[in-house]
This record gives C-alpha cells, sequence and structure tokens, in this order.
C-alpha cells in the first residue's frame, strides 16, 4: 500500500471544517429549522455528516485492502 | 417505592451482568477480567464505549451547562463524533499493537512500543492523577443521586462514602465483561429516562411539544441559542468552542480508560465499525439540552412544580438563588403590576430577571460551594490522618 492509496483519506477532514471550521459562520444565523437555534442544528446534521463521511472512508479502506489482500494484524 | 426501584434496577443489573460474564469467561485471568479476552464484538464493544462516554456528567454536567450558558453546550454535540473520526485512525493502531504484545493497559503500550519501563510508570502515575478528578465527579454525582434515593438523612459525605464502596465492589467484581452488560442495561434506561423527563418538562412548563421548549426558550432569553451564549461575560464565545472542540477531540485518546477499551475489540473492523456508529449517539444529548433549556421558564414555585418535581430537585433549584427562598407567581406578577403601571412610565427596552439574583451568579452560588466544599474535603480527610 502507498500514501497514494489511502488519499480518500483526506475526507476524515470534513466532519472538523463542519463542526468547528464553520461555526463562526452559521453562529449568526437567525432562521429556527424546527424551532431549534440554528447553531445547534447545525451541529445535530454534524453529527450525522461525520458517520456518514467515516463510513464512506470504512467502505473504500476495506476494499482497498482486500484488494491489496492484506490481512488483520497489518498497521493502520 | 423509589428505595424498591432503585434496588431492583441496581441488584438486577448487577446479578446479570455478573452471571453474564460467568457464563462467557472461559479463564479467570487478568486479560479476561480487564479487557474481556480480547473478544469483545461490535455490538457489545459499541456499548461499552457509549458507557464511558455517557457518564452521570453528561446527563448532569451537559444539562447544567445549557441552563446555565445556553449555546457554549454545544460542545457535548462536536465531542463524540470528532473524537471517532480521530479514533477511526487512532483505534485500530492501538489495538493492533496490544493484540501483539498482550498489553492490558496504557502504561504496557507506552513502556513496549518504546521499550522503557520508566516511561511506562510515568503515564501510569500521570493516568490516576488525571482520573482522581474524574473519579471525584463521578463520585458526587452518584452520592446526589443516592442522597433522592435514601432521603435528605443521609450526609452528604456517607453518601460520597457509600457511592466509592459500591464503584469499587462492582468493578473488582466484575470485570470489563460485566462493565459491558451494566452499560447497555444504563444506555437504555438512560435513554428512556431522559426522553420521559423531557416530556414531563415540556408538560410542566406549560409547553406543548418537546419542540415547544425550544421556541419558548428563544422568545425569553434570545441571545441563548447563538454564541456566546447567555453570559457573554464568561468568554465562551465561537473561538473558544473551535479550540475546546479540538481540544477534547484529540485530548480523548489520552485519557486511559478510553485509550485501554481499545484492546477489548475482537478485531480491526469492530474498531472501525464503532467509529462509524459512535457519534449516533451523541445525537441524544439533544434531549439532556432540552433539559437544561426546560429548566429556564420553569423557576417558580407553583402548585404545578411540588406536584411534578421531586422536593431535593427543588431544594436544588432553591439552593440556586441568592435569595434565601424560591419565587413564586405572586413576585412576578409584582414586576408586571409595577412595569403597566405608571411608575415604571420613563422605562424603556429593558430586560428585568425576575429570579432572586440566580443568573446574576454563574456558576450559581451553590455549586460553587459545593464545588469548593468538594475540594477542601478531601483536604480536611488529609489533615485528620
Amino acid at each position: 500500500m502507498t500514501a497514494k492509496d489511502y488519499a480518500h483519506r483526506w475526507l476524515l477532514l470534513i466532519p472538523f471544517l463542519w463542526q468547528i471550521g464553520a461555526v463562526p459562520f452559521v453562529n449568526d444565523i437567525a432562521w429556527r429549522p424546527l424551532a431549534l437555534p440554528f447553531p445547534m442544528m447545525w451541529q445535530l446534521v454534524g453529527i450525522v455528516i461525520t458517520t456518514i463521511v467515516i463510513a464512506i472512508v470504512f467502505r473504500l479502506d476495506e476494499r482497498r485492502e482486500a484488494a491489496a489482500g492484506e490481512g488483520e494484524d497489518t498497521r493502520s | 417505592m423509589i428505595l424498591a426501584f432503585t434496588l431492583a434496577i441496581v441488584l438486577g443489573t448487577v446479578l446479570g451482568s455478573i452471571l453474564y460474564a460467568r457464563r462467557q469467561a472461559r479463564a479467570k485471568t487478568m486479560a479476561e477480567w480487564a479487557v474481556g479476552g480480547r473478544r469483545f464484538g461490535i455490538l457489545i464493544f459499541w456499548f461499552l464505549n457509549a458507557g464511558e462516554i455517557y457518564t452521570t456528567f453528561a446527563v448532569l454536567g451537559i444539562s447544567g451547562f445549557a441552563w446555565a450558558y445556553g449555546a457554549p453546550a454545544y460542545l457535548a454535540l462536536t465531542s463524540v463524533s470528532l473524537a471517532a473520526v480521530i479514533g477511526y485512525w487512532i483505534m485500530p493502531r492501538i489495538w493492533a499493537a496490544g493484540h501483539r504484545d498482550n498489553l492490558v493497559t496504557q502504561a504496557d503500550f507506552f513502556a513496549a512500543h518504546y521499550r522503557a519501563t520508566w516511561l511506562g510508570v510515568i503515564v501510569g502515575l500521570a493516568g490516576i492523577a488525571a482520573l482522581i478528578v474524574y473519579v471525584q465527579i463521578q463520585i458526587t454525582a452518584l452520592g446526589l443521586i443516592l442522597r433522592l434515593t435514601l432521603g435528605q438523612d443521609v450526609s452528604p459525605a456517607l453518601a460520597a462514602s457509600l457511592a466509592a464502596v459500591v464503584m469499587v465492589a462492582f468493578v473488582f467484581i466484575a470485570g470489563l465483561r460485566s462493565a459491558a452488560f451494566a452499560a447497555g442495561v444504563k444506555d437504555v434506561l438512560m435513554l428512556v429516562v431522559v426522553v420521559v423527563l423531557c416530556g414531563g418538562a415540556a408538560a410542566a412548563v406549560g409547553a406543548s411539544s418537546m419542540l415547544d421548549i425550544y421556541t419558548r426558550v428563544q422568545d425569553r432569553f434570545p441571545t441563548i441559542g447563538s454564541f456566546p451564549g447567555l453570559q457573554p461575560e464568561a468568554g465562551l464565545d465561537s473561538t473558544w468552542l473551535m479550540t475546546s472542540a479540538l481540544n477534547v477531540a484529540i485530548g480523548n485518546w489520552i485519557l486511559p480508560h478510553l485509550f485501554q477499551l481499545c484492546f477489548s475489540a475482537g478485531s480491526r473492523k469492530t474498531i472501525r465499525r464503532n467509529a462509524v456508529l459512535q457519534p449516533i449517539y451523541s445525537l441524544s444529548y439533544f434531549f439532556i439540552i432540552l433539559l437544561g433549556f426546560a429548566a429556564l421558564p420553569s423557576m417558580m414555585r407553583t402548585p404545578t412544580l411540588d406536584r411534578l418535581v421531586p422536593r431535593e430537585i427543588v431544594a436544588y433549584n432553591e439552593d440556586a438563588a441568592l435569595l434565601p427562598r424560591m419565587g413564586g407567581p405572586q413576585d412576578v406578577a409584582n414586576m408586571v403590576a409595577f412595569l403597566a403601571s405608571d411608575e415604571s412610565s420613563y422605562l424603556s427596552g429593558q430586560v428585568f430577571p425576575v429570579d432572586g439574583g440566580t443568573m446574576a451568579h454563574l456558576p450559581t452560588y451553590g455549586d460553587e460551594r459545593r464545588y469548593l466544599e468538594g475540594y477542601r474535603a478531601p483536604l480536611a480527610a488529609g489533615a485528620d490522618a
């Protein structure tokens, strides 16, 4: 496995950009979806986004490692 | 009634978890006790991790934070998901080392990985020091729960001692597999209790639904939902959230108990699957934050409050006010009468909290006093010895 095969792991930055990076930009939005404060709704959606992103990376990891024929006890 | 109910749940869980561990355990070894024989599947591993995250602090601390500060409580919504992202990358590495070298503790890992026993000793000591504060919070909260169950005759010191004994005994007898069983029972039970509490809280403050609580509280406290929240002078702004969220996510895996949990997983796939599913659990903080918000519009002594809210919790709120009594409808009525009268004709656009000084002192005077007492008690005990 080369570093290039793990390029999809950069996707793992998305949760940080969503839940941390975007905080100042969504803070003053007055819209209340489902009566919730917008910044709170933003974080709740962020939790779901995080699960989806990790699931995608997991799928890609498993597929690539199966293709490369790697065993269970390798690192990473 | 409360006592019988509590006893039934506690004894049932303890018995169930010990029996479950007995049936599963193939040998009474150290590895079986501490890391469940390294055979945990996704379900039990998920519940175990959720149990570590969903502590008494999660229930009482987050709702208290939401009540006192508002938006800054969203920190809880970032903690589990971002820790899972880092965990997806770091947990399999910890697990693989544990599997290869038969590691049981965090200190073992550092001693083995860097081939330095002294480093293992330092990590072990640092871990113990870090967990003292953590355990203190748990004992304080468990003591409070014991006092709610057994009554106010039990002194706080006795309740805390009982809590400590119960905790230590369970850990020693049960081992990790039993802890996982108990975590499963607790997770399901707590979720049910919190949802029921939210429904009750909505009814108690006269809201038509759970979401209506959010509408009401935002109408009454317009600054509650965004940073810096209810107490701008506390400095809990967006920058605070961003740095704290990063700090919590990275720091999460330094905590010895979360680090060591990785050793108990049966395979790398289990660990990765868990990282995918773990964030979902933190959606339940929606209810916890709601509980804290619901407490804001309901701080007056009314017949409904006395009927629906346990005496001990009312006493807790009464203690939070600077004035030595809880406000009632008359206090609000006086304010309304004043504002409606000609005497207030030169006032415009002001907000007057009628709360006996509760919001003027955050953390509340009562919380701060208890916090300081918590620190003095061990010192005093040390002086006696």
